[in-house]
């Protein structure tokens, strides 16, 4: 594959306070690459940095093979859309999206050759003759991404372009981009603070914490692989649940202990690791969706528990149910017509192979895999 | 029935105003196309409305060449003035715009200190300099002149305009490739011209019926503008009905130019950039 971008070792600090440090990533050609984080993370300034719209403390950064550190944002053949869309409001939508071939002195024949094709891939060939103050938010938004792609840019940069939009509308929008990347296969760097979105669209996903980069891999491994406990409440549409507890031997044999009370037993391969936290504290985590709703007259699985529904949300096919064993909440994620109401008592079991374990310190993913 | 009474107060307020406004220019047109009786009444009220209205006073001085010379000054000092302090001022507002440090609001009091002093006072050194500068007793001069008054008025209209602009508006500009210049005159330049409309009335107004710094820089010379020559009219103690009539040309083109443009103030250009 080839590569289209590379940062290495970026810098960019605003009064050494925010900003991005040490960021070092490559994006093959044809990629769909997301930069996920909370705000304030540094993922806008790193499209910034990309585009040349903000220069870089230090470091370099690749387009295409060349060195464009020192290019000027006019120069280096990237486009950008904003999270705001930024259309140009006294152009109509036609002027708007002709704006960057315009400056590139294409000629007038393909200009309209080429803003028509566009539109039409967009759907937004009725509304050329429109002023943006005259279209609906998924409106400016397509034209927006029109603007960006008519000039055939080396890479698509996307700040949160979803993020103002329903979410009945966004799923639409997160089917559509996908189906566009394919059709045109653009190279993509994709910003958002919404891992639905990274998950759903993205070939890797980059996770972006207070500037730097925390982990960097496929939507799945991302899931399955947590690099550390941020990563791991991070993705995932629900919280994953935390448990702090004490690794030790009972009986010859090594348990996960919190409360003194609650005791879990633990697969081979995760004691065979956990020998060396042997009475040290660490954090057990387990997703909602993993924990196994037990039938009343099923036998016991192991790790079997038995808790009073304390509150019961509803999540439209699913619902999320927080139970409480021995006074400590947990969530558990059932399906809608599983049927369950508040103050009921329910028998689940916490199935070892679901466990992750991250360190009380550090907050590492004691079983990460490089 | 409270409504009724603030409505009732808002409307004699109108009135009043209205009043104060159309009065004096009553009083200009009524004694501009007065004929002599209706002035000169030996003791008699004078009339409402002129017995015999003529229009020969304007006829008088539409004829005469010294008129016609001073008024196509003060459009020329207008028109420089407009030219000059545009030229000058919306880079000036741009560029402070762009300024994000304490020194900017340093700067602007700095460009308003012209107007914090009476003119009486800051004319006396801007006609010293402007001598030295052998700029005095020309157009140029006062449309100099005249462009240092009209500027802070310029760059606090224009400033605030500017600011309102997204940042990212221009960010995409260059984004798609278009240079600054390109840039500032087709995307940023556009989206603030109801305030350049604004400010181009309020220069114009300001140039055309400025007289202390027009007196000063003229001086005696042969160069007068309206406001000047009017004045030198009135040490000749003329008829009131010639007086006023040089009272309506000069404040003739204010009100057209005003007319012309202010459907185009309406226009809110910066509506629908950005989504909601």
């Amino acid at each position: 594959m080839k590569e289209m971008l590379r940062l290495e070792h970026v810098y960019k600090t605003y009064n050494n306070t925010d900003g991005i440090k040490d960021i070092s990533f490559i994006v093959n050609k044809g990629e769909f690459v997301s930069l996920l984080g909370s705000s304030g993370c540094g993922k806008t300034t790193t499209l910034k940095v990309i585009a040349g719209l903000e220069k870089v403390n230090s470091g370099k950064v690749y387009i295409d093979g060349k060195d464009a550190t020192n290019f000027p944002p006019q120069k280096r053949d990237v486009t950008m859309v904003f999270q705001n869309y930024a259309l140009f409001p006294h152009f109509t939508v036609f002027d708007n999206i002709a704006f960057g071939l315009k400056m590139r002195k294409v000629n007038d024949y393909d200009i309209v050759k080429k803003v028509k094709n566009i539109a039409s891939i967009l759907e937004i060939s009725e509304y050329l003759d429109r002023k943006p103050s005259e279209l609906s938010g998924g409106q400016k938004q397509r034209v927006a991404l029109a603007r960006a792609l008519v000039v055939e840019p080396k890479i698509l940069l996307l700040d949160e372009p979803l993020s103002n939009i329903d979410a009945v509308l966004r799923r639409t929008m997160i089917l559509e981009l996908k189906s566009l990347h394919k059709k045109l296969n653009t190279t993509i760097v994709y910003v958002t603070h919404n891992q639905l979105e990274a998950i759903s669209m993205s070939d890797r996903i980059i996770i972006m914490k207070d500037g730097r980069i925390i982990q960097e891999d496929t939507p799945e491994k991302i899931f399955t692989n947590p690099k550390n406990r941020f990563v791991a409440s991070f993705i995932g549409e629900f919280k994953m649940n935390f448990i702090e507890g004490r690794i030790e031997e009972r009986v010859g044999d090594l348990k996960f202990v919190a409360y003194n009370d609650i005791v879990l037993n633990l697969t081979d391969y995760q004691k065979s690791k956990l020998w060396a936290f042997k009475d040290k504290f660490v954090i057990l985590g387990i997703r909602p969706s993993d924990i196994y709703i037990k039938h009343p007259r099923e036998g016991l699985l192991g790790n079997d528990f038995s808790g009073v529904v304390d509150i019961i949300e509803h999540f439209g096919i699913n619902k999320l149910l927080i139970v409480k064993i021995k006074g400590f909440p947990i969530t558990i994620l059932v399906p809608k017509d599983f049927n369950v109401s508040e103050n009921d008592t329910i028998s689940f079991s916490l199935l070892p192979e679901n466990f992750y374990f991250f360190d009380v310190e550090t907050g590492e993913n004691i079983f990460y895999e490089v | 029935m409270r409504l009724k009474i603030k409505n009732l107060i808002i409307n004699f307020g109108l009135l009043l105003i209205i009043i104060e406004t159309l009065t004096p220019i009553y009083f200009m047109i009524k004694y501009s196309i007065s004929d002599r009786d209706s002035i000169i009444t030996g003791g008699d009220v004078i009339p409402l409305w002129p017995y015999h209205p003529t229009f020969m006073v304007y006829k008088y001085l539409l004829s005469s060449p010294k008129f016609i010379d001073v008024f196509l000054n003060s459009v020329k000092v207008a028109g420089f003035t407009l030219l000059f302090a545009l030229m000058l001022g919306v880079p000036m507002a741009y560029g402070l715009s762009k300024i994000k440090s304490v020194y900017r609001d340093f700067l602007l009091v700095f460009l308003m200190s012209i107007r914090v002093f009476p003119d009486i006072v800051s004319v006396i050194p801007i006609t010293e300099f402007f001598i030295k500068l052998n700029l005095d007793n020309t157009i140029l001069g006062v449309s100099l002149a005249h462009t240092l008054l009209a500027l802070p008025y310029v760059i606090f209209i224009l400033l605030a305009d500017f600011e309102k602009v997204p940042p990212e508006i221009e960010l995409q500009a260059y984004n798609l490739g278009a240079s600054k210049t390109t840039t500032f005159l087709k995307i940023i330049m556009p989206m603030v011209i109801p305030s350049i409309i604004v400010s181009s009335i309020y220069i114009f107004i300001l140039s055309w019926d400025e007289f202390i710094f027009s007196y000063f820089i003229l001086g005696y010379g042969e160069i007068e503008t309206l406001p000047v020559y009017l004045n030198k009219m009135l040490s000749f103690q003329p008829p009131q009905n010639i007086l006023m009539g040089v009272a309506v040309l000069l404040s003739l083109p204010v009100f057209v130019f005003v007319l012309l443009i202010q459907k185009r103030l309406l226009i809110n250009i910066k509506e629908g950039a950005l989504k909601e």
